[in-house]
């Protein structure tokens, strides 16, 4: 059996523009689903990384019951120097799997450096600062938006 | 950069080395898109949202 790290690091999760959308569209008992396990791996004394259901290059996909997939990059104990957080880039909510072929792209190496760049924090001199700028939220957070 | 809908040479029969790339949703590029120019939801926004 393998062994989950266990952190002290607080964990968070930055929504894309698009990931809200998807929320939006979702049915109430989805999105409270959503919510509830974004809230338990922000919670979870594991690392984020180590409760990922699958990875396709670095996008790592999170299970919601059977049917919802959260597509994101976790990045695990920034800074790298003094590790504070772990940090969830929540890409997309994904609550169907039965694609037209325009529902779907190449995931190339192109889209997969652009994730790279993206999700980068080597330049981030003030993580707390970045944190803010982007909206991270927090267990917390997302505890009052389920109330 | 390009961030390329998975059909866009469906009609070209051209062979080239994304053949082998897996597809994912669209969506989760332009989810990309948005981290990287920092177009992201506030809690506000989310709110906004579960109450629509």
């Amino acid at each position: 059996m393998s062994e989950i790290p266990l952190t002290d690091e607080d964990s968070r999760v930055i929504f894309a523009g698009e990931a809200a959308s998807n929320l939006d569209s979702l049915e109430g008992s989805e999105q409270e689903q959503v919510l509830t396990r974004l809230c338990a791996i922000l919670e979870s004394d594991a690392k984020p990384s180590s409760l990922v259901y699958e990875r396709i290059g670095l996008l790592d996909i999170f299970a919601v019951g059977s049917q919802i997939r959260l597509y994101t990059k976790v990045v695990d104990e920034i800074p790298r120097d003094d590790a504070e957080y772990h940090l969830i880039y929540l890409f997309y909510i994904d609550d169907d799997h039965e694609y037209n072929q325009t529902d779907l792209a190449t995931y190339s190496p192109a889209a997969e450096a652009k994730l790279e760049e993206a999700t980068s924090l080597e330049t981030v001199r003030d993580v707390d600062a970045y944190l803010d700028k982007m909206d991270a939220l927090d267990a917390d957070d997302l505890r009052d938006l389920l109330d | 950069m390009s961030l390329t809908p998975a059909d866009d040479d469906a009609e070209t029969g051209s062979e080239d080395d994304s053949v082998d790339d897996p597809e994912i949703p669209v969506g989760v590029l332009r989810g990309i898109e948005d981290i990287a120019t920092g177009d992201t939801a506030s809690k506000a926004d989310l709110e906004s949202v579960l109450d629509s």
